[in-house]
């Protein structure tokens, strides 16, 4: 390394820093920092919620005694898991069942007595004579 | 790691468990060679006093999520180099006219002090920014070749190349001036 090089390191490392930056950086710090006692109401408020949280449940359940005396409900799952008993019904005999005649159709309409059906000549004419008669 | 590493990490770990003293300890042992990379890279006095006093305050924020991957210089090394690099792109042109003077240390302290950092200043800024890198960390502040690379975020051959072309440019450029 070379005299010129060595000098401007000298010169380099005799730069210091101002004596009053230290007392500066500090002070600034202090400002910025929080007050000592300012977390306070944050724990505060956090154990309050946590009370509640605990105590809302047990305020809400009832006394043992009423507990006792009230009926117990079966939860879902073991309900769930009890299979209804059926009644004892026997299946049908397919024999019998075919054996059973179905009842008797009703009757049937009897049919009027009527001449020969009206022939297509005639029902022409008679409508030929509707028509004259309302023109006329 | 030697001894000054080891003295630093154990002065970041008292902060990490909450000894705000130890905080007290980091800025005193970082705030010379923080305000002199700061007034290696910026161009006054005051705006290296801004940089170095956000340098720390953000560190205080920051050395508390440190994992010692690295040496806790080059650690301020990277926040230093990236305030001044916010630093000169808010500068407006015109502070640059009525910038205000540091009294504290009467106008002869004052005067030497820039003076000492203005010609480190105007023959490094000769250098690419690299270059003017590996020679502040390597030749200035004596880090070892590792330590330069991990601050710079490249490898150690690297670091060599950049620190060869460095000095020859170096070099040339105080031979031109003792010829001139």
């Amino acid at each position: 390394m070379t005299d010129e090089i060595n000098e401007l390191r000298r010169q380099y490392q005799a730069i210091e820093a101002p004596p009053h930056l230290a007392r500066r950086i500090e002070a600034s710090l202090a400002s910025r920092r929080p007050a000592p006692r300012s977390w306070w109401p944050a724990v505060a408020t956090a154990a309050a919620c946590l009370a509640l949280l605990v105590a809302v449940p047990l305020l809400r359940q009832p006394p043992a005694e009423q507990q006792a005396a009230m009926p117990r409900t079966p939860s879902l799952s073991v309900l769930s898991r009890v299979a209804a008993a059926r009644p004892p019904v026997s299946a049908p005999n397919l024999n019998r069942l075919r054996s059973v005649s179905p009842p008797a159709p009703p009757p049937r309409p009897a049919l009027r007595p009527s001449s020969t059906p009206p022939s297509n000549d005639d029902m022409e004419s008679h409508r030929m004579e509707e028509i004259s008669h309302d023109y006329v | 790691m030697n001894v000054d590493e080891q003295a630093d990490t154990e002065l970041v770990r008292r902060f990490q468990r909450g000894d705000e003293a130890a905080f007290h300890a980091i800025v005193r042992r970082f705030q010379d060679p923080v305000y002199r990379l700061a007034a290696v890279w910026l161009d006054d006095a005051q705006q290296a006093d801004d940089a170095v006093q956000e340098v720390f305050l953000r560190s205080f924020r920051g050395l508390r999520g440190f994992r010692f991957r690295s040496a806790p210089f080059t650690w301020l090394y990277r926040m230093t180099k990236n305030v001044c690099f916010e630093f000169n792109r808010k500068r407006r042109p015109e502070a640059l006219e009525h910038e205000p003077r540091d009294t504290a240390l009467g106008p002869e302290g004052f005067a030497t002090r820039l003076d000492s950092a203005r010609r480190v200043r105007e023959l490094v800024s000769e250098l690419p920014a690299r270059q003017r890198e590996v020679v502040v960390l390597r030749i200035f502040e004596d880090l070892s070749v590792r330590d330069t690379a991990h601050a710079m975020g490249c490898r150690e051959g690297t670091v060599k190349a950049l620190l060869h072309k460095a000095m020859n440019r170096l070099q040339a450029m105080t031979d031109g001036k003792q010829e001139l």
